[in-house]
């Protein structure tokens, strides 16, 4: 793997942790802690809201890139959660999001290269061709025009995308 | 699976349920109901909102997410791509945390196909 790759997969990495869990799932994930440590740790340590730290936590669990355990405090009776951030996990959570987003992308090429689509000038809709017949070309919510939407532009851009996405899941 | 697991799914699979039917649905008892729901709240997974049922106060459960679709719903497509500013990296499916979408009607992939279409 040549150097720069290397670096494309640190910054997708954290493109994607920062979507999913926001600036303070990425900052928990960039401390690089392997051992368990619980949510009030962490919120101590980065003086936030531990809800904050806990919607975080739960957000990169949901992703796949964290797991917790949970023990009941005897003294307390609450539920404590103790994490631990699956750093292992780190390129196939990558490579399944990039595949995902891939047959996404595909979906999406599919249903608007299958079709011409038209779309109100003021923005209220964007409607098939046989449903902007069906409509007389005038937009039912705001009475506008419809017209005819060029995406050809936005298709090429999506297939550029897909060759790229191909080639990263290729190189990681 | 547990109780607020079970709720997230309901509530992925409903959009929105009433808490008074909730409890009654997952067979647990109310106060026990409420105590999940508040803190699902806290942890910013669901949106509680007062409602009034045949003169009853009871909350409407709905996903943080699906309030936020909703919210954005009622602009229109012009003033959505005006929100988002870059459209030149990955889509908005990369890390999108809705596993079983809809590629048609998904608003956030139609905003963003539309900026790259009406662009220059």
């Amino acid at each position: 793997m040549e150097a720069s790759q290397v670096g494309d997969i640190e910054e997708l990495i954290i493109e994607l942790i920062e979507r999913v869990a926001g600036e303070i799932g990425l900052v928990i994930y960039s401390m690089g802690i392997k051992e368990e440590f619980t949510d009030e740790q962490i919120a101590e340590e980065l003086k936030v809201e531990i809800n904050e730290v806990r919607k975080a936590l739960f957000s990169l669990y949901e992703l796949g890139l964290a797991k917790y355990r949970r023990i009941k405090d005897d003294d307390t009776g609450w539920m404590e959660y103790h994490w631990r951030i699956e750093y292992e996990r780190e390129r196939e959570v990558l490579i399944k999001e990039l595949q995902r987003t891939k047959e996404k992308l595909e979906e999406k090429l599919k249903i608007e290269d299958t079709s011409v689509y038209y779309i109100c000038l003021n923005g209220c809709i964007k409607a098939s061709y046989e449903e902007s017949m069906e409509y007389g070309f005038i937009c039912p919510k705001c009475g506008g025009n419809l017209e005819y939407l060029d995406s050809s532009k936005a298709l090429e851009d999506i297939k550029r995308e897909i060759e790229k996405i191909d080639k990263i899941i290729k190189s990681i | 699976m547990d109780t607020r697991e079970e709720i997230l799914r309901l509530l992925e699979e409903k959009k929105e349920i009433l808490q008074k039917d909730l409890w009654k649905e997952l067979n647990i008892d109310s106060s026990k109901c409420s105590r999940i729901l508040r803190k699902l709240e806290k942890e910013g997974l669901i949106k509680r909102l007062e409602v009034v049922v045949d003169g009853v106060k009871t909350f409407k459960i709905v996903s943080a997410n699906a309030e936020i679709e909703e919210e954005n719903r009622e602009l229109t497509l012009i003033e959505l791509m005006e929100r988002i500013e870059d459209v030149t990296g990955l889509p908005p499916c990369f890390g999108c945390m809705i596993y079983d979408c809809d590629s048609k009607s998904c608003l956030r992939l139609e905003i963003w196909f539309l900026k790259k279409a009406t662009l220059g």
